[in-house]
């Protein structure tokens, strides 16, 4: 089953990552494992952000980029504004990375 | 109230270790490497900041059935021994190998450009004579006693280290402890004699030979000072030749020392001739056109200049017998070709801006329309990950208008 490595490069994906990193080349664990631990990430990050999430925000902005390849979103906007139920951000630039969600469910 | 983003990754941190619990003993690797994966990523994430800690878990009760004990992740991960800095007498077993050992060569320390893992522990390490033979094959450590007595041990002489063996004598001959390139390089070079095999002899085929043998000599002026000296000898040769054909007898005699002599002045100028277009191109192949690196010209005109190092096309001042020395950075510049790598990154610059730097603002989902009217963009994103402000926030669902 195809998963979406689009959540490696969040966060916890990051901190993820390094930890394999390490563990692989101290020899702890082996390349092969490393990636099936990435692979199963994938899935649990997906699954978690569908059951365990409830929040939903609205995003406003200038569109300054939009590219859209390989079914990938990636749009650039300046001088954002991000609110939710909770708190509200604002940003200078940010770049957001969108994948194709009928993707997943094919 | 939702559960929180530190909360949504501890389930996941648990979800990843105990799916993958059963993978790992298939694999057949220790439980407690799941649990070192689990602590390190954990442990980063709360250096990270977005997870808190202490981190508490319900006793739920796992697959295998044994509970792990909860260690304070306040505290840095300390690993158990097993997974410490292996050690030399780990790598190396104290008990001398049988095979024949790689023959260090007489370099300073540092100059390896590899050191093996677990070499830096060798400080540790009591200097026995056992473990002397088996550091040889990495890195000499600085208090090491001389080479001399662990590599007359070797049981086994390969052909390779018998020169090398022999070298090592001669130096402790004169009394050098730790061998090294420059001193043994400066002992055979205050010999005082330079051979003249030493130097290829730039004899051209009519034997001039051209001489640049005073500070500042350059090729013109010196080379046509020769010309010209040549051409200067031409009408004294001339006249002492036509001396001889008045000391002739005969005048046929003289008639033929005439011919001869206008014969000689012939081949003189042909040979004068034939000099200076040597001249010229030893003059023209010093200046070979390059255009594989340093100061190249290229199509658009933009011409990358270093003031700091000379360039290929300024005379090169002193003796000329040997190779032109060119700087290290002339010489690996002009081995690769550059590779542009960084004609984009002005762009990159340019989305940048000056923005703060310490946060990449992102947002990671997956979207579910996208459709613009006109400059009016409105998209709808669901099941992300944003990072705003050194904040990690999630959501399910996401509008988006933006304006292009």
């Amino acid at each position: 089953m195809a998963t979406f490595e689009l959540y490696r490069r969040s966060t916890i994906g990051m901190c993820l990552t390094e930890t394999l990193d390490e563990m692989v080349s101290n020899g702890t664990l082996s390349p092969e494992l490393a990636i099936q631990v990435l692979v199963q990430f994938d899935k649990s990050m997906t699954e978690a952000l569908e059951t365990q999430v409830k929040s939903k925000v609205s995003l406003k902005g200038h569109l300054h980029t939009y590219r859209f390849c390989d079914n990938v979103w990636t749009f650039i906007l300046q001088d954002a504004t991000f609110k939710s139920e909770e708190c509200q951000e604002n940003v200078g630039r940010v770049k957001i990375v969108a994948c194709d969600s009928k993707l997943l469910s094919q | 109230m939702s559960t929180s983003v530190s909360a949504v990754y501890l389930h996941v941190v648990d979800a990843v270790v105990s799916k993958l619990r059963d993978e790992f003993i298939n694999e057949g690797v220790d439980d407690s490497v799941l649990n070192e994966l689990q602590g390190l990523w954990e442990l980063k994430m709360m250096q990270c900041g977005v997870v808190q800690g202490p981190i508490e878990r319900n006793s739920a009760p796992r697959g295998s059935g044994v509970p792990t004990p909860v260690h304070d992740l306040n505290v840095p991960y300390e690993g158990t021994e097993e997974y410490e800095t292996p050690t030399a007498e780990m790598l190396f077993p104290p008990t001398p190998l049988q095979t024949p050992m790689q023959t260090p060569l007489p370099v300073e320390p540092g100059a390896y450009p590899y050191t093996p893992v677990g070499h830096s522990e060798y400080g540790t390490v009591p200097d026995t004579g056992a473990a002397s033979a088996d550091m040889k094959a990495g890195k000499p450590a600085p208090y090491m006693q001389p080479p001399s007595p662990w590599m007359n041990q070797r049981p086994l002489g390969v052909d390779v280290n018998v020169a090398y063996e022999e070298a090592r004598e001669d130096e402790e001959g004169g009394g050098i402890s730790q061998p090294q390139p420059p001193i043994k390089d400066f002992f055979m070079m205050t010999s005082g004699k330079r051979k003249r095999e030493d130097y290829q002899p730039h004899i051209l085929p009519n034997g001039y030979i051209p001489q640049q043998d005073g500070s500042g000599d350059s090729l013109d002026c010196s080379l046509q000072e020769k010309i010209q000296l040549c051409c200067l000898c031409l009408p004294w040769r001339k006249l002492n030749l036509m001396k001889n054909p008045i000391a002739q007898n005969s005048s046929n005699e003289a008639y033929a020392g005439t011919l001869h002599n206008r014969l000689k002045l012939q081949e003189r100028k042909k040979a004068d001739a034939a000099i200076a277009s040597i001249i010229r191109m030893r003059r023209h192949s010093l200046t070979i056109p390059q255009c594989d690196g340093f100061d190249d010209v290229y199509d658009d005109g933009v011409r990358t200049e270093d003031y700091n190092t000379p360039s290929y096309y300024d005379p090169i001042p002193g003796n000329e017998v040997g190779t032109p020395k060119r700087t290290k950075a002339e010489a690996s510049e002009d081995e690769e070709p550059p590779l542009n790598e960084d004609d984009d990154d002005e762009v990159d610059d340019l989305e940048q801006g000056d923005e703060e730097p310490n946060t990449n603002h992102l947002v990671l989902a997956q979207f579910e329309k996208v459709n613009r009217t006109k400059s009016k963009w409105k998209c709808t994103l669901k099941d992300g990950i944003m990072r705003l402000n050194n904040k990690d926030i999630l959501f399910t669902k996401a509008n988006g208008d933006f304006d292009f």
